[in-house]
């Protein structure tokens, strides 16, 4: 854990993979392996993660104190004992919180420019 | 039935993920060190998820296409870890960085159909290959197994199955009898070890090669067996410093020898190219030993101890002689060299020794071994699954579990070619035809396609040529000893001045003369033999060869 009061705003923009690494981490712990499916998942398997990309990324990302190793175990019954799993530091939380709202400002722009009248976006009502 | 099926298939994608997880943990091996003492293990439980997350779908070409993800992403991160590692990433680095990931990405994307039609175009090519080569296995399997088998027919009055059948029954597996194992005891102790089947321990393995610096015979009796003259020379002090210490121990040899029944070493002909064989430098060193000690005794005049050792060495060879390997008849033959050197420097032989050198024997013995050896090198192939060295680059086919149609093609054409090359060895005569000559002969008649070509068949014309090199010194010794047996019943006790039957069996041109010389001494000649054996083995035959006046 280092560095937790520096600006997020440092480390932007996030790659596509870090940014997919830390949105799968956003709503709960995961190891290594549930992070490739989450992101594979929620993007119809356009977005494939393989482990030396992730695990590349998880070391710089621990590294930077955006996520760290977690000591605890969701479901230790259902679960390989072997396998570590990482959540997302406070910090973390700040990085990815801007990094959306910076996604979200260039969507907004494209938005200005009537380039994006025909899409929609899930839960945006319009 | 389906659940057998199922079984294999699970046996099979089993196989498939147990590979993949090994080829992945080595690959993995090219990011930095501290990277993999960390990561290492995780990597390959996810790409083992990964792996059996496809193969739950039973499908192969998933695995492939995941494949060719990983050595993607696996290349990219490799040679990210590297460039972090060299120095910390500044924004210009970090920007290089993701350019680097966003390229592998891209091409990822956009590249990774022609990795899977690659892979799929190997794979269907591997296929095509096999059934291929099982078409055509099949078809000149088809074409061939028949006259080949009726060949042999001709040939032995058995189908190679039959003959070899036979054979086993003939000589079934047998183990090392008490006369070998106090043999190779007494053998030990005079420095010689018989490294068959694998009895040569580690602590002996330095001195294999034998009491006399050497793997085969001294080269004392070497050279004096081929001298041409029936003078012995003095053996080396070394040489006769060591049978003198050894004395007791060589007697106590020839005595085991002489009160025993003959020596038996293990045979197993089941087991094909590794059944036991003899082991040609014991028994040349053994064999040595004794020509070195008969040699001796004859320059001594000590004629009655030269036969007893005489005696000992034709019964160590029985044992060579009696079992059916090709190798065996070859190990003989190359000990008759020693016997025979030595017999030519001796005085008073019996009459028994005539007989046992003589051709006819020899030609039987070594028919019915290469026939045996056809039979080997085909089942060899055909049944056991030896390794095959390919002429044209068929290794990896015809010693995968694919290959088992191609082998036993080879098997085939082993039996084929063996017996083209027993044919010539039977009906050409080659007083005329050097085997040599006739080995290019049968080179060229046969097709480069056929496999079986490479398997040694050569060899047995190119024994025949050393059977024959043999028995014209055998035939040289014949004549020597029945010039000595002529003198010694002589009254004047001089060389006689007719000899009998100087008509060469090996070659009707060919014809024994002899000449008393001014000084008493009577040179025996061969006239006419095949101009390939003069050329071919120059050192080895001494066709002229002198007998010295008797004191």
């Amino acid at each position: 854990m280092k560095q937790t009061k520096r600006d997020p705003e440092e480390l932007l923009p996030l790659s596509l993979s870090v940014f997919h690494i830390l949105l799968a981490l956003a709503d709960q712990e995961r190891h290594g392996y549930g992070i490739m499916k989450e992101t594979a998942a929620r993007t119809d398997g356009k977005v494939r993660l393989g482990p030396g990309i992730l695990y590349g990324n998880i070391k710089r990302l621990i590294e930077d104190g955006l996520i760290e190793k977690s000591q605890e175990r969701p479901d230790p019954e259902l679960d390989d004992e072997r396998r570590r799993y990482y959540r997302l530091t406070q910090f973390g939380q700040r990085v990815v919180v801007a990094e959306t709202r910076r996604l979200a400002s260039l969507i907004g722009m494209a938005r200005s420019k009537r380039l994006l009248r025909d899409v929609k976006f899930a839960g945006s009502g319009g | 039935m389906l659940e057998v099926a199922g079984d294999c298939v699970m046996a099979l994608l089993e196989k498939i993920l147990v590979s993949s997880e090994r080829v992945y943990r080595w690959l993995v091996k090219i990011h930095p060190k501290e990277f993999r003492a960390e990561y290492e293990n995780e990597m390959v439980q996810n790409f083992r998820d990964l792996c059996r997350e496809q193969l739950d779908r039973v499908s192969s070409p998933r695995v492939l296409g995941l494949w060719s993800q990983t050595v993607l992403d696996l290349t990219a991160s490799a040679a990210i870890e590297h460039l972090r590692r060299r120095k910390p990433m500044n924004t210009l680095d970090q920007d290089l960085r993701w350019d680097l990931r966003y390229g592998v990405q891209m091409f990822c994307k956009h590249s990774l159909w022609l990795l899977k039609y690659a892979a799929l175009a190997l794979i269907g090519g591997a296929v095509a290959i096999v059934l291929a080569a099982w078409i055509w296995s099949g078809v000149r399997i088809w074409q061939k197994e028949k006259p080949v088998q009726q060949a042999w027919v001709e040939m032995t009055g058995k189908t190679p199955e039959g003959y070899f059948q036979t054979i086993l029954q003939q000589f079934p597996k047998t183990g090392m009898n008490e006369t070998a194992r106090q043999l190779e005891e007494l053998t030990t102790r005079l420095g010689i070890f018989n490294p068959m089947p694998n009895r040569l321990y580690d602590g002996q393995r330095k001195n294999f090669v034998g009491p006399f610096d050497t793997l085969d015979a001294p080269a004392y009796v070497v050279s004096q067996s081929r001298k041409p003259t029936d003078d012995i020379d003095e053996a080396p002090a070394k040489l006769q410093e060591y049978l003198k210490n050894h004395r007791a121990d060589l007697d106590a040899l020839y005595s085991l020898v002489q009160r025993s029944e003959v020596p038996c070493w293990e045979t197993d002909i089941a087991l094909l190219s590794r059944a036991p064989a003899p082991a040609v430098f014991y028994h040349r060193q053994l064999q040595g030993l004794i020509a070195l000690d008969i040699l001796e005794k004859t320059r001594k005049g000590e004629t009655a101890s030269a036969q007893v050792a005489l005696e000992a060495s034709w019964k160590i060879s029985q044992s060579l002689r009696e079992r059916p390997e090709f190798l065996s008849q070859m190990v003989a033959l190359s000990v008759l060299d020693l016997q025979t050197g030595a017999l030519r420097k001796m005085e008073h032989v019996p009459d028994i020794w005539q007989k046992r050198i003589g051709l006819a024997a020899w030609q039987e013995s070594f028919w019915r071994a290469m026939e045996l050896d056809a039979m080997v090198n085909s089942r060899d192939m055909s049944h056991v699954g030896a390794p095959v060295r390919s002429p044209r680059g068929f290794d990896l086919l015809i010693n995968s579990p694919f290959g088992k149609p191609l082998r036993r093609l080879v098997g085939i054409e082993i039996l084929e070619a063996s017996h083209e090359a027993l044919s010539v060895i039977r009906t050409r005569n080659f007083c005329v035809l050097s085997p040599q000559s006739a080995v290019e002969q049968l080179g060229e008649s046969r097709s480069t396609w056929s496999l079986g070509t490479q398997y040694g068949y050569t060899n047995y014309l190119r024994a025949w040529s050393a059977l024959m090199e043999a028995m014209t010194r055998v035939e040289l010794t014949a004549k020597i000893l029945q010039a000595k047996e002529a003198r010694s019943s002589a009254t004047a006790r001089d060389w006689p001045k007719q000899l009998e039957a100087m008509k060469s069996v090996l070659c009707p041109e060919a014809k024994w003369v002899h000449e008393i010389t001014p000084d008493g001494s009577i040179k025996l000649q061969c006239l006419n033999l095949p101009e390939w054996l003069r050329k071919e083995f120059p050192q080895s035959v001494p066709l002229i060869y002198s007998l010295r006046a008797k004191n």
